[in-house]
C-alpha cells in the first residue's frame, strides 16, 4: 500500500519538525541571553543580529513560530469539538492568516525597524 | 507526563504561549530600537512583574517543548533502557534551561 501525502499528514509532520527545531532554539536563545552578564560580549552579539544573514534566520524563526502556533491552534480546535471534517479548511485558513502575519513581520524585521 | 493531563497541559501551555508570544514579540520587535540594549534589558528584568512573566513564559515553553520531545521519544524508542536514558537526558536539559533562565532574570 502506498501512502498518499495530504494536508493532514503534511501538517502533522511539519508540526513535529518545527516543534523539535523550536525546542532546540531555546538553547541558543538562552545562551545568547546569558551574555547579559557581560555588557561588552552582549552588545557584540546584538551587533551581529543586525547582519543580513542573522536577520534572514530570524525571519525563518518567525516562520517556524507562526506555523507551529497556528497549527497548534487548529489542533486544539479539532480536539475541543470542531468536527474533524473541518480540518482541511482550518489548515488553509491557518495557512492564509500565517502568510499575512509572516510577510508583515518579516518585512518589519528585515526592513530594519525590528 | 502521562495520559489526559499530558494532553491537557500541552494544550493549556500552548495557548499560554500564544498569548505570551504576542507580548514577547511586541516588546522585542515593535517598541523602539533601544529595546534590546544591555541597559534597557537589565532595567526591564529588574521589575518583579517582568521576572514573573519571563519565568512563567520560559517554564511554559520548556514544559511544552520537552513534553513534545518526550512524546516523540516514546513513539520511536522501544528499548526500555534507551527510553530511560531519553527521559533522563530530556529532564536534565529542561532543568538546566530553567536554571539558566532564573540566572538570567536575576542578574539585576
Amino acid at each position: 500500500m502506498r501512502y498518499k501525502p495530504q494536508t493532514g499528514s503534511f501538517a502533522w509532520f511539519t508540526h513535529r519538525l518545527t516543534g523539535v527545531a523550536l525546542t532546540l532554539y531555546i538553547f541558543l536563545h538562552l545562551y545568547v541571553l546569558s551574555n547579559l552578564r557581560d555588557p561588552a560580549s552582549y552588545e557584540a552579539l546584538m551587533r551581529m543580529t543586525r547582519t543580513p544573514l542573522v536577520k534572514l534566520m530570524e525571519a525563518g524563526l518567525l516562520a517556524l513560530v507562526i506555523s507551529h502556533g497556528l497549527n497548534g491552534l487548529r489542533l486544539t480546535l479539532l480536539d475541543t469539538g470542531v468536527p474533524t471534517k473541518a480540518q482541511k479548511i482550518l489548515f488553509w485558513t491557518a495557512f492564509a492568516v500565517g502568510a499575512v502575519i509572516f510577510v508583515a513581520g518579516a518585512a518589519h524585521m528585515i526592513g530594519g525597524a525590528g | 507526563m502521562k495520559g489526559v493531563f499530558g494532553w491537557l497541559f500541552q494544550r493549556v501551555t500552548g495557548l499560554l504561549l500564544m498569548a505570551g508570544l504576542l507580548v514577547h514579540f511586541w516588546v522585542m520587535h515593535f517598541s523602539g530600537s533601544q529595546q534590546i540594549s544591555h541597559e534597557f534589558v537589565l532595567n526591564r528584568i529588574s521589575s518583579p512583574y517582568w521576572k514573573t512573566f519571563d519565568i512563567a513564559f520560559l517554564s511554559s515553553v520548556i514544559y511544552h517543548g520537552f513534553n513534545g520531545l518526550w512524546g516523540i521519544a516514546a513513539e520511536y524508542v522501544s528499548s526500555p533502557g534507551w527510553l530511560r536514558f531519553s527521559k533522563g537526558l530530556l529532564m536534565t536539559s529542561a532543568l538546566a534551561l530553567v536554571f539558566t533562565g532564573v540566572y538570567i532574570v536575576t542578574l539585576r
